[in-house]
């Protein structure tokens, strides 16, 4: 389709793509870990029905697992620094075409930020090849006024870098050789977007070259639609989906109300096998992100499933019993659950041993009952799943794996202990239909790695701050367990009670480390940056690493209760700032810690806000000038 | 104070047969009067007490019969209720024993109790007071109040103040209001004991593992035969509510349990709680996704549709289909062109299940879909016709992004009629609870700024036409509970107080009162108010998909801007809320912040004035720049 920014006057010769013609692409991968993800190759398959050569630049490194992916599915592939970002991978693959180029009749520029084909490549093709123009894109992005970067002039009216097709009379002309060959250096996102992506379009255009769009923006307003409109995009036939619109800061795309579930809805409805997005988007946002951005999140019925009885689940129930006058509550919850389900009691004396088992002979077993004494109480349930249990998780063959363990609330227990508890056997197990929907969900996702209640923030402080002191710690443990996926700043997106359910398969990193009891410590040990503490934190990391995503799941009960809260809470928070909820997070993060709110956290805010670096010798002022008054004070008694 | 053990303290003895006994009840909201949690507490006291005495503080009484309730009434006007009042009426009933000819004798016991509680259920209080009869104390309480914490929240809109008590039972020379030493409110029990007299509980702090049964342990309380429920904790500010996990809506499925009368209780607390507290304290949200058990509908219901936007009218009626068959559909809009086209749509939809359709034509009015409710639709809502209004509308949202037009309506739509059966799920909300007025999405909070502001600039509005119809419901402070969107079901005996009104159209433009200019604005916020007044609840409902969207965005929101601060929720609101408004970081704002944090009683004195000369000092600056500017346009045109 033509946009006005599209139409020149020009006397240029234009042609359509003829028959039977060659077509190259130049295909931009880039990944951390080098690796490459499922959704490339498919892409490239599915380009191959429309492209004589493909041609693949990764920017960065490539392992032999990602070149053994790439390889069946392009022609050659350039490995290249990573610098200068997809433009300049464009550029090496340009050149790495050379002279070859002739031979063909459109060039596609193309790199990795999109998931597709959504539907087929087919009809866009069809489209374009018989449009006579030079060069086309897949989508636009209207004329921004002042330039979003630079702050001064304008972001040009723009075809979008990430799908470029150029004919043939283009790029054997001079303007396209005296242009890659005078690229500026890119050292930044920002960069790519003032020196090639944003002027591209207006330099050809000025120079008489006709160009086109597939998809023209949605709306009348200055938005990145390709984003911001993917759900809209795939019902109007785009095959492409970008990937942005699922790793973007949730607080963004919430403000301006985007949905990033219905865009997969669109998706899955068109037919793309959405484990090849699950599995990336799990290895690549940050696990508390995708969860906002991706609604991963089930309200499950408790009087109704789904689950399929013909073709039961292995599961396996791991329960750690410390408190062993417990065992009837904890069998009676974990009962709940359908069909027939193997269970592994840990426990961390033989004399508990011995009571369970005396417990457990009465009742009717539902499949095989494994007591273990463990050598050790240290790490407490979690030393006991991850030393004790190592061979269940790894060899067990076990389909799902429910992690439980005595939760004692004494009778003068606080309302938010018992709440906890609660908490975590009503979402994990309120009812057989519960559990059963519950079993369904991995029944029926592949890649769902883990299930588990969102995180309890009534009567507890958590919500803003339940990384606690862990963080630091949790980045170390997590590179050594060569987790990549990203950490998030966020609270993390954890089973906080470490009570869920699981995919062995999804578990496996967190087993690659071989622990013993004595890593965990003993009880002085579990505090905050403590291993058990970290590693309460880790599961849906080390499951994102294998490529599984994890839901959060709770009753209807807790749903009602947690959301009302949330929003009264959030809404009592908001009164005293302007703008919307992004902009008042954005400001108080500017600010920082808040702290009481005295004279010295006013210095500290005004020295972050305008004088930053000023902060330490502020607080050395105010330390010295305690501790003056402490002399003070002692020399006046 | 404090007070030294009393010297003349003699041993204290159980009840004889034959003593009297006085109850005192005070109501804290004599509107209560008319509530059947009243009638039914009063009638449970008054079979155990010789003489039954009601305080009546806050508000006149007007024409009820008391002497069905009570053997006398004191009726304090209207004082808002304090501890006092049991010592005031107390000594007027002493002076009564002391006057000749009454033939009663000074009472042997005094029970000061009052509308703090539901109840009672199972045998009532017999077993109370036959146990209690044979206790050798002084005092005794129905449960042990051994600590209370601050309950002030009054930024918030909930103001620490007097309750009546819930149940102090005195004997003795302690019935006497002269021998409590503290100068007029009731004894705590703590200092009855620390002056030497023997007291007890039937529920003790102790068996309930709670200083506080009866805020913190309203489950426990109930799951050992407590008779009655006190309401507390159901009443309080929120976020103290939640750092202390009191879930109100835990305790009321444990009531129901326990066989206390849950529509009674829900009738009572919407009159007296804000309803968006309610909201919260309650978990008044429900995702309709189970299967409903109810059969064919047998209500009459109707739609009141208003229709601006044409191409938006296929898709609400779409929706619109989803309920019940048998349906009236009454659609207005604002000229005839449109109503004809309307009229030719319906007759091309005559399968989406209306028994009857109306296409009714109104001013193109500020008003909107609300005038045209109240105004153009008022014989709907007041005729007795329906046992159900079911209001929608298609209107076209211009000044918004076509994503956020799309999300609202998708929102809007799915959380009322997703489906026949989520349609049919939500009229059997209004079948399972009579009191229930009003049903509705929660507020919208994903691509439209309502938190922290939902009332936009019209509270003092809503407060003033609340009061002209005298609606005593107190009112949110942040945001009210509203059906944002102005997509609800309701039953039309809610909206009573609202259409009752004679609205013109003309109250919907611009007043004399610039503040009021948008009538509509003030009505949408007012709905679940004037409802709440007539002693109907409403409730939030949302289908599971929607459900998880908005829970996972509002938990990363709030973990987003809880993160800077640190304690509970209550305490990082308090902080924010405390610094008052933030402006955008300035030097400016941030010592308001500063000062109204730490020195609150200078920030009172400077900051109005600093706020005046703002004020002025914004009004000059753009015309003053204008100026500049053109004074310089001129010089430069005066130069070429």
């Amino acid at each position: 389709m033509k946009t006005a920014e599209l139409v020149v006057a020009s006397d240029r010769d234009v042609e359509t793509f003829p028959g039977g013609g060659r077509r190259a692409l130049i295909y931009v991968v880039y990944d951390r870990r080098g690796d490459v993800e499922e959704y490339i190759p498919y892409a490239l398959t599915h380009l191959r029905e429309f492209c004589d050569t493909i041609l693949v630049v990764v920017n960065g490194k490539l392992t032999d697992a990602g070149r053994r992916a790439l390889e069946p599915v392009s022609d050659r592939i350039i490995v290249r620094e990573n610098r200068g970002y997809d433009i300049w991978g464009y550029k090496a693959g340009l050149d790495a075409l050379g002279d070859d180029a002739i031979q063909y009749d459109e060039l596609i520029l193309a790199n990795d930020t999109w998931f597709g084909p959504i539907g087929s490549f087919a009809p866009v093709f069809a489209e374009m090849d018989s449009t006579p123009l030079h060069f086309w894109g897949m989508t636009d992005h209207v004329r921004v006024e002042p330039h979003p970067f630079t702050q001064s002039g304008y972001l040009p009216y723009h075809l979008q870098s990430y799908w470029l097709g150029v004919r043939r009379a283009m790029f054997l002309s001079d303007e396209w050789i005296s242009y890659w060959r005078d690229l500026p250096p890119m050292d930044s996102y920002s960069d790519a977007v003032v020196w090639h992506e944003g002027v591209f379009t207006e330099v050809f255009t000025r120079y008489g070259f006709v160009g086109e769009v597939a998809f023209p923006t949605l709306t009348d307003r200055t938005e990145n639609h390709a984003v911001l409109y993917a759900q809209q995009l795939i019902e109007a036939g785009c095959p492409t989906l970008k990937r942005r619109a699922f790793f973007q800061w949730p607080p963004y795309l919430d403000h301006l109300g985007v949905v990033g579930k219905w865009a997969l809805d669109a998706a899955a409805h068109r037919g793309y096998p959405m484990d090849l997005i699950w599995t990336d988007l799990a290895r690549n946002v940050e696990p508390h992100v995708l969860n906002a951005d991706a609604a991963l999140m089930n309200v499950v019925p408790s009087s109704r499933a789904g689950y399929d009885v013909e073709n039961p689940l292995r599961v396996v129930v791991i329960a750690h019993i410390f408190y062993d006058e417990m065992t009837d509550e904890i069998l009676d919850h974990v009962e709940l659950l359908p069909g027939g389900f193997d269970l592994v009691v840990t426990v961390p004396d033989a004399g508990k041993a011995k009571r369970i088992r005396a417990v457990l002979d009465r009742r009717v077993p539902r499949g095989d009952i494994d007591v273990r004494v463990v050598e050790s109480n240290n790490g407490r349930d979690q030393g006991a799943f991850l030393v004790g249990c190592r061979d269940v998780i790894l060899d067990g063959g076990y389909d799902v794996v429910l992690k439980i363990h005595s939760k004692k609330t004494p009778q003068d227990a606080s309302n938010a202990a018992e709440h906890f508890k609660r908490h975590q056997f009503r979402n994990l197990l309120g009812t057989n239909e519960y559990a059963a929907g519950v079993l369904e969900m991995f029944q029926r996702q592949p890649r769902l790695g883990l299930a588990y209640p969102p995180m309890v923030h009534i009567g507890y402080g958590t919500i803003g701050h339940a990384w606690w002191a862990n963080r630091p710690a949790f980045v170390e443990v997590a590179d050594t367990l060569g987790i990549r996926v990203p950490i998030d700043e966020s609270s993390p997106l954890a089973p906080f009670g470490s009570m869920y359910y699981a995919r062995p398969d999804a578990l496996r990193v967190l087993f690659n480390e071989p622990w013993t009891y004595d890593d965990f410590g003993d009880a002085a040990q579990y505090v905050d940056g403590g291993l058990a503490h970290v590693l309460e934190r880790m599961p849906s990391y080390a499951a994102g690493e294998r490529g599984f995503y994890t839901r959060t799941i709770a009753c209807e009960e807790y749903f009602a209760v947690s959301h009302t809260v949330l929003e009264y809470d959030l809404d009592q928070m908001s009164s005293t700032m302007p703008d919307t909820t992004m902009h008042q997070i954005q400001f108080l993060q500017r600010l920082g810690d808040l702290g009481r709110g005295n004279i010295e956290d006013f210095a500290y805010i005004f020295a972050r806000l305008r004088r930053p670096g000023a902060e330490p010798a502020l607080r050395r002022m105010f330390d010295r000038a305690r501790a003056l008054k402490r002399r003070f004070r002692g020399a006046a008694r | 104070m404090t007070h030294g053990r009393d010297q003349e303290v003699a041993p204290a003895e159980p009840l004889s047969s034959g003593s009297r006994r006085l109850i005192v009840y005070a109501l804290s909201d004599p509107r209560l009067i008319g509530e059947s949690f009243v009638r039914r507490a009063l009638a449970a006291l008054r079979a155990h007490a010789d003489r039954l005495v009601i305080i009546a503080a806050g508000a006149r009484l007007s024409g009820d019969d008391f002497a069905a309730f009570a053997d006398d009434i004191v009726c304090f006007g209207t004082e808002p209720f304090v501890s006092s009042m049991y010592s005031r009426v107390l000594e007027q009933e002493m002076q009564r024993s002391r006057g000749v000819g009454t033939g009663e004798r000074r009472p042997d016991e005094v029970v000061l109790t009052g509308d703090g509680w539901f109840g009672p259920v199972g045998e009532g209080f017999g077993p109370v007071f036959e146990g209690m009869a044979g206790e050798a104390v002084h005092a005794w309480e129905l449960i042990e109040q051994r600590d209370r914490a601050s309950l002030d929240f009054a930024p918030q809109g909930f103001p620490e103040r007097d309750r009546p008590e819930l149940w102090l039972a005195l004997r003795g020379p302690l019935v006497d209001p002269t021998s409590w030493h503290s100068a007029d409110s009731p004894p705590t029990v703590r200092t009855l004991e620390e002056r030497g007299y023997s007291t007890t509980a039937v529920f003790t702090a102790a068996q309930i593992g709670r200083a506080d049964p009866a805020l913190h342990g309203m489950p426990r309380l109930l799951e050992r035969g407590c008779p009655v429920l006190p309401a507390l904790g159901f009443t309080l500010y929120p976020p103290f509510l939640q750092q202390h996990a009191i879930i109100g809506r835990e305790a009321l499925d444990v009531a129901r349990r326990s066989g206390f009368d849950v529509d009674e209780i829900l009738s009572a607390l919407a009159r007296i709680v804000p309803p968006k507290a309610l909201n919260t304290n309650l978990g008044l949200l429900d995702v309709l996704d189970g299967p409903t058990t109810g059969g064919a509908y047998a209500g009459r219901l109707a739609v009141v549709a208003h229709i601006t936007d044409l191409d938006g009218a296929g898709a609400l009626l779409d929706r619109v289909s989803h309920l019940p068959p048998g349906y009236d559909l009454f659609v207005t809009t604002t000229d005839g062109r449109k109503a004809t086209k309307l009229r030719r749509l319906l007759s091309e939809k005559t399968s989406i299940g209306f028994r009857r359709s109306e296409v009714r034509v109104t001013p193109a009015s500020r008003g909107r879909d609300m005038s045209d409710l109240f105004i153009a639709c008022r014989d709907v809502l007041l005729g007795d016709d329906y046992d159900i209004v079911v209001k929608v509308h298609a209107r076209p949202m211009s000044s918004k992004t076509r994503v956020v037009r799309s999300y609202f309506r998708r929102y809007q739509f799915d959380n009322l009629l997703q489906s026949a059966q989520y349609a049919r799920a939500v009229l059997e909300l209004f079948e399972r609870e009579p009191g229930l007025g009003l049903v509705f999405p929660p507020t919208m909070h994903i691509g439209f700024q309502t938190m922290g502001r939902a009332w936009g600039h019209y509270r003092a509005a809503a407060a003033r036409l609340a009061q002209r119809l005298d609606i005593r419901v107190p009112l949110d402070v942040v945001s009210p509970l509203a059906p944002f969107g102005g997509m609800f079901f309701a039953r039309p005996a809610a909206l009573r107080t609202l259409a009752e009104h004679e609205w013109t159209y003309r109250d919907y433009g611009y007043l004399g009162d610039r503040k009021e200019k948008y009538l509509a604005r003030v009505q949408e916020r007012l709905l679940v108010v004037a409802a709440a007044e007539r002693g109907y609840h409403s409730r939030t409902v949302m289908t599971s998909e929607h459900a998880a969207i908005s829970h996972t965005a509002l938990e990363y929101k709030a973990d987003r801007i809880f993160s800077t601060t640190s304690g509970y929720p209550v305490d990082q609101i308090g902080l924010l809320q405390r610094a008052g408004h933030t402006g955008r970081g300035g030097i400016v704002g941030l010592t308001r912040m500063y000062l109204r944090l730490n020195h609150p009683r200078i920030s009172r004195v400077v900051l109005p004035p600093m706020a005046a000369a703002e004020t002025v000092y914004l009004y000059f600056k753009p015309r003053a720049s204008r100026v500049r500017q053109e004074l310089r346009r001129g010089r430069q045109g005066e130069e070429r």
